[in-house]
């Protein structure tokens, strides 16, 4: 929601802050700003010009050498190759130094041998949304010299409110004049009224409206005439759009010009007039208005119901509505002539020589209009207000409002005609003091919360002695209706800069989730140990859930394993890096969801089987290292896969020998710890022995350390590699061995004859 | 005395119980293994049994070969540890490194603790009961415009979605706990935008709750005010404009200073009254307050991150720098 600072200035005339100082106190108090800007910033050094001579450029057919007077006595010689340009038209000439809002600079130029000192602006140059071909041509009493914001009297600031999330607060916000008294509110200043006009009830229009639903509570309509034979140039621009390029003709009905501008600025189409008006008062109060044309409605009924499933609507775009039962839709004696609340019809729509209108003023239910905008996607600014829900007492005010200016245009209100109740049901709620206070944690006297809610237009009721109120909030203000939103209030009015920072809490014992951080500890001791985390997306091009509306078209479905990812991260990156430790941490979902590790380790200069083995050492060492009995892991191989298993549990898989995912959510449930007891010191010394076996190269280290594993007894507790040298075809592989007997000294007889067995086995096999 | 149904029983009985695969080859394939020895008492058969003997004897022996070349592959992935200490693990001197958001969340944990928060986590599968309308959100309410959602079909039908936000942890937990609840709560969010410098479409949450007979908006200023000074290491200023969420009021906007700059990073708010009855706290003494900010937002300010896609992109030039980074 867009408001100008003027408007705000015209209903709080005491107001001493500045655009930015109020936007601030807004969004601390108040609501959300989006931003503080003025449109004339991006306009600097436009001015209006008076085109005084255009002659051929001697040396280009398209271009013409125009002396535009820019100032008193400043004329600027000009390269243009506009089609549009006349002698005596008024435009807006980028004089050197200004920077247009697409980026052009200005600049003294030489253009086939011609001097040029600006340049005479389209609209699109000038960063206003316009298909108009040519130069911008201003009206004929803009000024010389004028910048050109002022011109089009858009040189002002404005707030943008943010509004879009908020909840019934919304309608409050989304008004010039509910902004306005809530500024009046936080800065302790006078509101002045809107100017009113009395509803003419005497003027009887001779409408019969009927309300055949009860999803319209109050219906109105004011009939005006005296609009003369208006013609709109709708070849034209669309948002955005400055007035100067729409009216044709602006000679009959004339609209306030602080209308058009304002509804310029806050970037309001503009339509005919009639419409414009009604747009205004919707900016204004918060209330939308239907304009009809009053001659287009046929017969004396207007009648309030609900749509049959089927029904057709054709809207004042042209599009063709299908309407479902229950949308509510306003009709003539013949046809639907409006989708309440969001869009009338084609039909009855103000168009070229429209001189009588009849506005609709009402309140819908705002949850049927919600529902309905949105499966037809047309959140309107009427829509996008009604579906916040809008106080029934607006309908007078905004109806009362239009009277007003109207008269002050000149023409006359025929008739007026109204049905329904027109006050909202605002029930008295109970307010505990007490609880307001330990709710914010302040001690705010009885006395500052009285003066809180006397500011906010609340009526108050108290029993003598007691800390209980009774109270009812003002029409505007729906959504106070729980102690919790009062304390909003005074908390906000209060000052939340005010409430003091309070770290006085109880201890508390700490029961965090288990596999959340058994997942912070495997992912610490994996960074320890030289592993990158890294974060893949969840998409997938198979899998078990599917997106119903996939963000990447070729990826539908939700993962169900990491493995797929970690290989393309690989794939991505082993040309940056020859050795990459990576691992994952994230859920996957099957039927279900299901946190996953994954685990790689790639080292180009080694095959796929040292690369796997690799990991998984990691991964057992890492197990141990925390503590836990890393010996429970057992690999298989199950069909075409590596099956992972701890404890007789299955909990992973081995993925094209590159990959090693596991549930580390199952893991950490059946984690046994490690052993803490001691094996006792042994009592009698090991005998170590160094044997040398001969074998041919084709057999490697571990197939002999197999093979020795295999001859040796239980007294055999250690054997490792301790040197190989190759030999032509033979291989010497030279293992260390020690042997320890837990009862007794061993002797060297007894170790002997195991390395006999040894050696005579690898003799015989040679 | 063996005989080839015994041997292939005890074989059978083995491999139900996984025993080793190199104690299987010892055991029945080796020169005085099982199978050996079944051969050994060929030479006093008559032929006919003979023929017959062989080819049983023979078939059991490629069985057990078959299964021992099968299982070697995993056998040998599996050795490794207890077998190589001479060969020690090469351990590279490069260091690995946690992902930011990981350090971060672990960081904010840490904190947190401090105060006495718990970790508590939900899932990211999650139903629209508890992502919107157990929190105030009810059907066709104009803030759920704020959450574009990701839905999520299965197989049978079922209709679910990507939660959009952390706060559903909020219902979980407190459906079975009771008061007084501290949790964070981080984690995975969806939400099914385009993606610019600032804008993902999965990004990470940590949602806060507490709840107790005391717990105040003046509480709540004491210890985001802590925890953004601890994450910070500095005396860092808050300040809480008002807003706008259906599962709290009064609603917060928590803004930091820095660099000279007031920076929108978080969302809170007192817990609102339906959202505790919708969590099964009726006590009306019960009162409190939430929070959830993202914790990408929150990395690209302390790491000066200036495109939130990186994170997704296992670019690991990208992932491996942080490694020395300490907040």
């Amino acid at each position: 929601m867009k408001i100008p600072y003027s408007i705000i200035k015209n209903f709080v005339p005491s107001l001493k802050y500045s655009p930015e100082e109020l936007a601030e106190l807004i969004s601390l108090k108040s609501y959300e700003v989006n931003s503080v800007y003025n449109p004339a910033d991006g306009l600097k050094n436009v001015v209006v010009g008076h085109i005084q001579e255009i002659s051929p450029h001697p040396n280009a057919d398209k271009l013409n050498i125009v002396k535009v007077l820019v100032d008193n006595n400043e004329i600027l010689t000009i390269i243009c190759g506009a089609k549009n340009i006349e002698l005596g038209q008024k435009v807006a000439v980028a004089r050197i130094g200004a920077i247009l809002p697409n980026g052009v600079n200005i600049q003294a130029a030489n253009l086939r041998g011609q001097d040029s000192f600006g340049m005479i602006c389209s609209a699109q140059e000038l960063g206003f949304d316009s298909k108009m071909e040519g130069v911008l041509i201003l009206p004929n009493n803009s000024v010389v010299g004028t910048p050109l914001a002022d011109a089009l009297g858009i040189n002002e600031s404005i707030i943008d409110i943010d509004n879009k999330g908020l909840g019934t607060r919304a309608s409050d916000s989304s008004s010039f004049y509910g902004v306005a008294r809530e500024i009046a509110l936080i800065t302790n200043s006078k509101l002045e009224p809107l100017e009113l006009s009395q509803l003419p009830v005497n003027k009887k229009l001779k409408k019969n409206i009927q309300i055949k639903t009860n999803l319209c509570n109050y219906y109105s309509i004011l009939e005006v005439s005296g609009l003369s034979n208006y013609k709109f140039d709708s070849n034209v621009l669309s948002k955005g759009t400055y007035r100067v390029d729409l009216y044709v003709q602006t000679d009959v009905f004339q609209l306030d010009s602080k209308i058009h501008s304002t509804l310029d600025i806050i970037d309001q189409k503009s339509y005919y007039p009639a419409v414009d008006l009604g747009n205004y008062i919707l900016f204004e109060t918060g209330q939308p208005l239907h304009i009809f044309d009053a001659e287009k409605v046929k017969g004396k009924d207007i009648i309030i119901r609900e749509a049959k499933k089927g029904e057709i609507f054709i809207d004042l775009n042209g599009v063709e509505i299908i309407l479902e039962k229950g949308d509510i839709v306003i009709c003539d004696s013949e046809n639907i002539i409006a989708l309440a609340g969001i869009i009338g019809s084609a039909s009855t729509a103000v168009g070229d020589g429209t001189t009588q209108i009849l506005v609709e003023s009402a309140n819908f239910d705002h949850k049927r209009i919600r529902e309905t905008a949105r499966r037809l996607k047309l959140l309107t600014e009427s829509a996008k207000r009604f579906e916040r829900q809008i106080p029934v007492e607006l309908v007078d005010i905004a109806t009362q409002r239009l009277i007003n200016m109207v008269e002050k245009s000149g023409l006359q209100v025929l008739g007026y005609v109204n049905k329904g109740n027109n006050k909202s049901d605002h029930k008295s709620i109970t307010l505990d003091y007490n609880y307001i206070r330990k709710y914010i944690g302040v001690d705010i006297s009885d006395r500052d919360i009285d003066i809180f809610l006397k500011n906010l237009q609340i009526e108050m009721y108290r029993p003598l002695g007691s800390h209980k109120h009774n109270v009812v909030s003002p029409y505007w203000r729906l959504d106070l209706n729980t102690q919790e939103e009062y304390v909003e209030e005074i908390a906000r009015l209060y000052g939340y800069d005010n409430i003091p920072a309070n770290l006085n809490i109880n201890v508390n014992k700490i029961t965090s989730d288990l596999t959340f951080n058994f997942q912070r500890k495997i992912s610490e001791e994996l960074a320890k140990i030289g592993y990158t985390e890294v974060l893949t997306y969840p998409y997938s091009n198979f899998g078990v859930l599917k997106l119903i509306n996939p963000v990447d078209e070729s990826k539908p479905y939700l993962r169900q394993s990491l493995a797929e990812s970690m290989i393309s991260v690989i794939n991505k990156n082993s040309d940056n890096f020859n050795i990459l430790k990576l691992f994952e941490v994230s859920n996957v979902f099957t039927s279900e969801q299901k946190l996953h590790l994954s685990l790689s380790y790639f080292n180009r200069d080694q095959d796929n089987n040292q690369n796997i083995n690799q990991a998984y050492n990691d991964l057992l060492k890492l197990i141990a290292q925390l503590g836990f009995d890393h010996t429970q892991f057992i690999t298989e191989m199950m069909e075409d896969t590596i099956i992972l298993k701890y404890a007789d549990n299955v909990i992973g898989s081995i993925s094209n020998s590159l990959v090693i995912e596991l549930d580390i959510a199952i893991l950490s449930s059946i984690l046994i710890p490690a052993t803490e007891t001691y094996t006792p010191i042994p009592k009698y010394p090991s005998v170590k022995r160094d044997i040398t076996l001969t074998v041919n190269n084709k057999i490697s280290a571990k197939e002999v350390y197999n093979k020795i594993s295999g001859l040796v007894s239980k007294r055999c507790q250690y054997i490792g590699l301790k040197d190989r040298f190759r030999n032509n075809n033979l291989i010497n592989y030279t293992f260390r061995l020690e042997f320890r007997d837990a009862e007794k000294s061993l002797l060297d007889s007894e170790v002997n004859t195991e390395i006999e067995k040894i050696q005579k086995h690898f003799q015989d096999t040679k | 005395m063996i005989s080839i149904e015994s041997v292939k029983n005890e074989y059978k009985n083995d491999i139900k119980n996984s025993l080793d695969i190199d104690k299987i080859e010892s055991k029945y394939l080796s020169r005085k293994g099982y199978i050996a020895q079944l051969f050994k008492s060929i030479k006093d058969m008559s032929d006919d049994k003979k023929s017959k003997y062989g080819q049983q004897l023979n078939k059991l022996k490629e069985d057990i070969e078959n299964y021992i070349v099968k299982n070697k592959l995993s056998k040998d992935i599996q050795d490794n540890i207890e077998i190589n200490p001479v060969n020690s693990v090469d351990i590279s001197n490069q260091l690995g490194s946690l992902s930011p958001i990981s350090r971060l969340i672990f960081k904010i944990q840490d904190i947190f603790a401090e105060l006495g928060f718990s970790v508590a986590i939900g899932p990211e599968l999650e139903s629209e009961k508890y992502n919107f309308d157990l929190l105030n959100i009810p059907d066709n309410h104009p803030a759920r415009d704020v959450w574009d959602t990701m839905w999520v079909q299965s197989p049978d039908g079922i209709k679910s979605l990507l939660r959009t936000h952390t706060s559903p942890v909020q219902i979980r937990y407190m459906e079975n706990h009771k008061p007084p609840i501290r949790i964070i709560a981080p984690g995975k969010v969806y939400r099914y935008e385009a993606t610019d410098a600032t804008h993902e479409t999965v990004f990470h949450q940590v949602e806060g709750l507490f709840l107790d007979e005391q717990a105040s908006i003046a509480t709540f200023k004491g210890v985001i005010e802590y925890f953004f000074k601890e994450l910070f290491k500095q005396d860092i200023k808050i300040r809480l404009r008002p807003s706008y969420f259906p599962f709290t009021e009064p609603s917060f906007e928590i803004d930091i200073r820095i660099d000279n700059k007031w920076l929108e990073i978080a969302g809170a708010g007192m817990v609102n009254r339906k959202v505790l009855e919708n969590g099964g706290i009726k006590d009306k003494n019960i009162q409190g307050f939430a929070f959830g900010f993202g914790v990408e937002r929150l990395a690209m300010i302390i790491y000066k991150i200036d495109d939130i896609r990186l994170i997704h992109s296992a670019d690991i030039r990208f992932a491996s720098q942080l490694g020395k980074i300490k907040l």
